[in-house]
């Protein structure tokens, strides 16, 4: 089952097109993820699935419905929760109620749902009833990604869960987000700026360059790439001199 | 073979003319290159100067007479001022693509056993690093830009700054050696090494001699006339023969001003910034300028569109009188002059062709729709045909008197002819002196009576027009046994914008099939426009729709062709290439044997 088609996505800011045609296909219980520098157009593609922008051209379909151009609270009811980008937390509202507003479009039991979130992420009970705003960056990623989980969402959205963390803390993140998957089948769609961790954790991946998808496969294929590797892993045959300070020129392939 | 002197302007060498047209414009404009985004000009005595210190310090190292040095650089001063510098001891200066791999490098090295490259920066100069163990004779390496390389120090490789200033000692040493030395170069001798691109078995070195070069020069205005202030736009690679004569050698007789494009990517941009009078392409770059328009055209209103088509039908009509002979009326003249002033004169501004009097293609087969659209547009593009072993340009258009369709006529002091086997054959000052250590490829490529084999296959019209049809090598004979040209079948493929360039198939085979490669932009276009999914490349040649756009480009291009000549099946090549890739030339034309030998499995999936 596809839970996400995007197709020949075209959307704008004012006279700027950030996504220039993208198609892309999310399957039920995949995490899949978008690599791409700053300015790629990675962010705005997760706000037009989102609804928070609409694209000029193109469509997008949850599980079969289409949503292009439907309000984010519309998407949100048919199954989607955004985890954004820097976290956004309720700063002045508790752990407990910034999970509950995850939950805010739902009318049936919660409790179940909030002991999971808790299990996954202990340290959220322990520190249930304190404001959000005292938690670290980490915990505070932590909630973000356990109020998304209150919606029981079909596809859940991640803009760069790394964001701001220590790598110790981005690797932890990437485990759970990880045993969500494998373990309560969770689909997600990564944006992500480190690819090693996300090609890591995804089952495939998609490259995005100037507002284009240039490379796409399953993430052990990108990972072995030679312009995966070179661009986005950092690794780089230093050569005869010992450093390099040029690149090769992408061929994405 | 006797020799008659060929001089131009008294000299009989090019780089006697050079030091002579240096003195005589010194403070002029000779190149313009681009510095951090802002146009920078130097002039003729720039070029003297740093040319005779590069001469010095070569002379200096120990660089004999009749020795190749190689040049790996993109076009840029410093080229021709190395190029010019070596050219000027007697030495022989050979570039080198700086989309050469390692390899290939080497090979170029061992084969013209040069003792000193020059390479532009870090990136160059890293595939000697990486392959010097299988080059040791080339002892010394310059590079010209040190970025990236402050605290790089190895004994064989020196800095352009510091060669410059070895050539500066020298030149207090000995302060009349270059100018003595520069005296003794002969016309026979070698003016510079080019390295043919090689489609079939390794490169060769063209030894393309100093009189050969003044017969191009000398015969130069003949044919097509420069200004002394005209501006031109150097872009192609140096390395190639073309570029060579028509951004280093002709500006030394014609002291036009040479403007470096700052990449091959921002070529259209520097296009426009400089709107050359003047301006020598390869198809690909007409083909890309026609397909901007068309783009610019489908993304035109409602009134833009109807007055687009209504000047380009105003302008086709034209060119199509003038191009037959025919008078032009004048209510149709009239209405050109509108069509002209409201749309034409604007998009010729546009894409920097304002100020072109004729712009000239080369170096591979044009469409002749193209050249009318361009004549429709009100830029005469006039096609000729060479060969690096014929030294530049053989037969020429003139802007005057253009046959379209042809390569048109053989430049006065040259001989044409047309063997048995259909292959054009030639002879005169241009012909080269041989490739470089390669005595029994020479002699293969004379007949017996000493004219140059080309390998292409054409004909002569009655007017003395040369009408190309393609190459020996190129022929296909089909298992039927009809002989098929295939490069007129692949260019009228090419004329469509969805299409960069084809390869027919069909060499011992039923039938003839064809590899597309297409052109990302457009067909990128064309998908989203109909709202098509794709993701990368490869998906977007693999969309049912694209392949029946091409398919619809294929039905119509059969239509033009006989029975034998159609094309039944076809297959998109579905990675992107680039010049990097053993298929493509640095021109960026499919080359047939790698692309058979590449993708054998979508051939055979044909058949």
């Amino acid at each position: 089952m596809t839970v996400l088609k995007v197709r020949n996505v075209e959307t704008y800011y004012g006279a700027i097109m950030a996504l220039r045609g993208v198609s892309i296909d999310v399957e039920q219980g995949e995490i899949v993820t978008i690599l791409g520098a700053n300015g790629a157009g990675k962010t705005t593609l997760m706000k037009t699935i989102a609804g928070l922008m609409d694209p000029e051209k193109g469509n997008l379909a949850l599980m079969g419905n289409d949503i292009t151009g439907l309000e984010p609270d519309k998407i949100v009811r048919q199954g989607l929760a955004l985890v954004p980008e820097g976290r956004e937390v309720f700063p002045y509202l508790t752990i407990d109620e910034n999970l509950r507003m995850g939950a805010f479009t739902r009318s049936d039991s919660i409790a179940d749902d909030l002991e999971l979130v808790y299990s996954y992420f202990p340290i959220l009970k322990e520190r249930a009833k304190q404001s959000a705003g005292y938690l670290s960056g980490g915990q505070q990623q932590m909630l973000a990604i356990g109020r998304g989980l209150m919606a029981r969402p079909k596809l859940m959205l991640l803009d760069e869960p790394s964001l701001g963390l220590s790598p110790l803390l981005t690797q932890e993140i990437f485990d759970i987000i990880g045993r969500l998957n494998k373990e309560q089948g969770v689909t997600m769609l990564i944006v992500e700026q480190n690819a090693h961790i996300a090609l890591e954790t995804a089952h495939k991946g998609y490259v995005l360059e100037m507002g284009r998808i240039v490379m796409a496969g399953p993430a052990k294929e990108l990972q072995d790439s030679p312009d995966i590797q070179e661009f986005y892993l950092g690794k780089s045959d230093a050569g005869e001199r010992g450093q390099k300070r040029w690149k090769r020129r992408k061929t994405w392939r | 073979m006797e020799m008659t002197p060929i001089t131009v302007e008294g000299h009989d060498t090019v780089v006697k003319l050079w030091a002579a047209q240096c003195a005589r414009y010194g403070k002029r404009t000779a190149h313009r290159e681009k510095e951090l985004g802002v146009w920078q000009s130097y002039s003729w005595a720039d070029y003297y100067d740093h040319a005779k210190r590069i001469g010095l310090a070569l002379l200096k190292l120990g660089v004999q007479k009749g020795e190749p040095v190689l040049i790996l650089a993109e076009d840029r001063r410093e080229w021709l001022y190395c190029d010019l510098g070596a050219a000027s001891i007697g030495a022989i200066p050979a570039g080198v693509y700086t989309t050469d791999s390692a390899g290939q490098l080497t090979y170029l090295a061992q084969d013209s056993g040069a003792r000193v490259l020059f390479v532009e920066n870090d990136e160059q100069l890293d595939k000697f690093l990486e392959a010097r163990g299988d080059m040791p004779g080339l002892e010394h390496v310059v590079v010209l830009d040190r970025d990236g390389l402050a605290t790089f120090d190895d004994p064989q490789v020196m800095f352009f700054d510091d060669f410059l200033a070895m050539g500066e000692a020298e030149a207090k040493a000995h302060p009349t050696r270059f100018e003595d030395t520069l005296k003794t170069v002969q016309p026979e001798d070698p003016r510079m090494l080019i390295y043919t691109s090689g489609t079939t078995g390794p490169p060769k070195g063209a030894i393309i001699t100093h009189r050969n070069i003044m017969f191009q020069l000398e015969v130069g205005p003949k044919v097509l006339a420069y200004n002394e202030d005209d501006e031109l736009l150097c872009f192609l690679p140096l390395c190639h023969v073309l570029e060579r004569l028509v951004s280093v050698e002709s500006p030394i007789a014609t002291g036009t001003t040479v403007n470096f494009a700052e990449s091959p990517e921002t070529v259209f941009d520097n296009l426009q910034e400089v709107s050359p009078h003047s301006f020598t392409g390869v198809p690909r770059i007409w083909e890309k300028i026609y397909s901007r328009v068309t783009i610019l055209r489908s993304e035109a209103g409602w009134i833009g569109g109807k007055a687009f088509d209504w000047a380009f039908r105003v302008g086709t009509k034209r060119a199509t009188l003038l191009e037959t002979g025919k008078p032009v009326g004048a209510g149709l003249a009239l209405q050109h002059k509108l069509a002209d002033f409201f749309v034409l004169s604007n998009l010729r501004r546009m894409l920097g062709l304002s100020r072109a009097r004729r712009v000239t293609s080369g170096a591979a087969p044009i469409s002749p729709e193209l050249i009318r659209w361009f004549y429709a547009l009100g830029t005469p593009l006039i096609e000729g045909y060479g060969m690096t072993e014929g030294s530049g340009v053989t037969t020429i258009n003139l802007p005057e008197d253009n046959v379209i369709g042809t390569v048109g006529k053989v430049v006065p002091g040259m001989e044409l002819r047309i063997s048995d086997e259909g292959e054009i054959q030639y002879s005169g000052p241009s012909v080269f002196a041989g490739y470089w250590n390669k005595p029994e490829k020479t002699a293969e490529t004379f007949t017996d009576d000493g004219w140059l084999r080309t390998g292409d296959v054409g004909r002569i019209g009655n007017d003395g027009s040369l009408t190309i049809t393609g190459r020996i090598k190129d022929i296909i004979i089909t298992a039927g046994g009809k002989n098929i040209t295939p490069a007129e079948i692949e260019s009228r493929l090419k004329f469509s914008p969805y299409i960069s360039d084809a390869v027919v198939i069909g060499d011992k085979r039923k039938y003839l099939s064809c590899l597309i490669m297409i052109d990302q932009e457009n067909v990128e276009k064309f998908a989203q426009d109909r709202q098509i999914p794709f993701s990368d490349f490869a998906s977007l040649t693999r969309a049912s729709e694209v392949r029946e756009l091409i398919g619809e480009v294929v039905r119509d291009t059969n239509k033009e062709f006989a029975q034998v000549e159609q094309i039944k099946d076809f297959r998109l090549i579905d990675i992107l290439l680039t010049a990097e890739d053993e298929e493509l030339t640095p021109t960026m034309k499919l080359k047939r044997s790698f692309v058979e030998k590449q993708h054998i499995a979508l051939i055979d999936d044909m058949y």
